[in-house]
């Protein structure tokens, strides 16, 4: 198992995708944090019977839960915010499955293969050098945030416990996150369908439990089914600002395991049952 | 010799279609076994089953003596299909992946194999910009890393051009002669699995439907006359006893092989006819290996 991890970390660094996405994940956090001060600078030009409503998400990697904060942004604030959006699940999303179906269409999974590892160990090696890569681009991330915001605002004060919180839960949830990408890239195996499904799943799929909530709600004559509470990324972006809520943090919590673990138990039995072509 | 490889009806299913039906096949130390089959014969499927890349239905196989399966893979070094390459790379930068992942702590193990297969000089220079014969050497090197016992090569010389073909020919001749490596190897080159070749097996519909030595072919293919008679019995004693020869043999429906008089085949007929025997034909025999695999495939129009 450690030479399969020695191999798998030997290739993740030399993986250009990697080094790209996570260059692009930085930038446009930069970026997203510099909108809001742009938008602040704009916000003093405009009178204030002109100003309506919520200050428009215009940064790619910041959300509207941001608005708490208005008025108090700060480095702590941009670190908590940068987790608002897709950008990072989809660009792990995309790093993964480039990373995972290299293997299948370059075909060197069966020198892997060949050399008497179990299925299962080959799957958990790619999980765990998936999880590193996602773990850095979200600190990185983090720190791109928190650094930029702190250089415009000020860093800013908070419960520490409430930060450390965020960043386990966000760590965690992208963890979970990793686990799907690698088990649809497992089972997909060709890096255009993994790359799309990937980014289909971050961007659009949360549309299922939405659809399947309004039907049960329909049958029901009630508006009580919330489905898209659990799901993954609907718990990422919840999970995006300062102080935290206990139960958010609670369900966030079992929402990520669950879904690492069904996704992971899913990815292995497919893995362990297909033959490497 | 111990036996390297030894399968017993080694079956694999595909939508109820055997690929690989019921083979039991010897691979013995030191051997280099030719694998011979049309394309879509089994072979590639037989060395994935061997390799560990897919699960046999049935049957059983045994690697060096009963070695356990997973042992026994991390002394085979495979190159199945094509080279598995990691085309962003150079050659170094794969094999020393390779290396990683088999736990080899002699980072001059690397430089080894380069020079082995001759390309030490490639630099910088990433794997999908190498030709077929760069990259055909490069998956024998890294087949060659950690000192594999047993080496699987499924058409390693495929594409490759004469001067490509010599190299690799002369590679697994060193191999096999200087380090004792066993190989199976499969090709389509009869004539080039000719030369090298120690051992054989003829795969057809996923069946094995024969297995044989170098000695073997070559006394199944020597050249003789064949002669069909009407009196195979009175026909042997006149060879012995006018032409003085041991040297044939009898074949059903009549028919003889004499692997003597190869030049005087007037002579011979002469002799029978003279001491009453009618010859209905007689004429040269012989055959390559080529024309073996095509008279074991039912003839030219199946093969």
């Amino acid at each position: 198992m450690l030479n399969l991890l020695h191999t798998e970390f030997y290739k993740l660094w030399r993986q250009k995708s990697f080094y790209i996405c996570t260059l692009v994940l930085v930038v446009f956090t930069v970026l997203s944090v510099f909108s809001y001060e742009l938008l602040n600078m704009m916000a003093e030009l405009i009178p204030p019977e002109v100003a309506q409503g919520d200050i428009p998400s215009y940064g790619v990697g910041m959300s509207t839960s941001a608005i708490g904060f208005e008025g108090d942004m700060s480095g702590l604030w941009a670190l908590a915010t940068s987790f608002g959006g897709n950008l990072l699940p989809v660009l792990i999303g995309i790093v993964i499955a480039l990373f995972v179906t290299a293997d299948f269409s370059h075909g060197t999974l069966k020198n892997i293969a060949a050399k008497g590892f179990s299925r299962t160990s080959i799957y958990v090696s790619k999980l765990i050098t998936g999880a590193v890569a996602g773990t850095l681009m979200l600190l990185l991330m983090a720190g791109a945030a928190l650094v930029t915001g702190t250089i415009l605002w000020g860093f800013g004060t908070a419960d520490a416990a409430d930060v450390f919180t965020l960043l386990l839960m966000q760590v965690l949830m992208h963890l979970a996150t990793v686990g799907v990408m690698v088990a649809i890239s497992f089972l997909l195996r060709s890096i255009g369908g993994a790359v799309a499904v990937n980014i289909c799943v971050v961007s659009f799929a949360v549309l299922i439990p939405q659809l399947i909530s309004a039907f049960l709600n329909y049958l029901l004559k009630e508006d009580r089914v919330d489905l898209s509470k659990y799901w993954l990324f609907s718990n990422i972006t919840e999970l995006s600002a300062l102080p935290l809520n206990g139960d958010a943090v609670l369900r966030c919590s079992i929402v990520a395991v669950a879904t690492f673990a069904v996704f992971t138990f899913f990815g292995v039995y497919s893995f362990v049952r297909r033959d490497i072509k | 010799m111990p036996l390297i490889l030894e399968t017993s009806g080694l079956t694999k299913l595909y939508g109820g279609r055997a690929a690989v039906n019921q083979v039991s096949l010897h691979v013995k130390e030191g051997d280099i076994y030719g694998f011979i089959g049309k394309n879509g014969a089994g072979k590639t499927t037989f060395m994935r089953l061997v390799t560990g890349l897919a699960r046999p239905d049935k049957g059983s196989m045994a690697l060096f003596g009963g070695q356990s399966l997973t042992e026994g893979r991390r002394r085979i070094g495979s190159m199945i299909e094509y080279p598995s390459l990691y085309p962003n790379m150079t050659a170094r930068e794969n094999l020393e992946a390779h290396r990683r992942l088999l736990g080899i702590p002699e980072k001059n193990s690397v430089d080894e194999v380069l020079q082995t297969v001759h390309l030490t000089d490639t630099g910088n220079k990433e794997v999908k910009h190498f030709s077929l014969g760069m990259r055909q050497r490069l998956g024998i090197a890294q087949c060659l890393l950690g000192h594999p016992d047993f080496l699987i090569l499924d058409e390693p010389i495929n594409g490759l051009d004469p001067t490509g073909i010599k190299e690799i020919r002369d590679l697994l001749l060193t191999l096999n002669g200087e380090k004792g490596i066993t190989i199976l190897l499969s090709s389509h080159i009869l004539g080039e699995l000719a030369k090298i070749a120690t051992c054989y097996g003829i795969i057809n519909q996923g069946v094995l439907v024969d297995e044989f030595s170098k000695d073997e072919l070559q006394t199944r293919c020597r050249r003789c006359l064949r002669i069909q008679v009407d009196d195979v019995k009175k026909a042997a004693q006149v060879l012995e006893s006018v032409l003085k020869t041991d040297q044939f043999d009898v074949l059903p429906d009549q028919t003889l092989r004499l692997f003597a008089y190869l030049e005087d085949s007037g002579k011979v007929n002469t002799t029978l006819v003279q001491n009453g025997v009618t010859v209905m034909t007689i004429a040269p025999a012989g055959q390559d290996l080529e024309g073996y695999f095509m008279q074991r495939m039912g003839g030219y129009g199946n093969a």
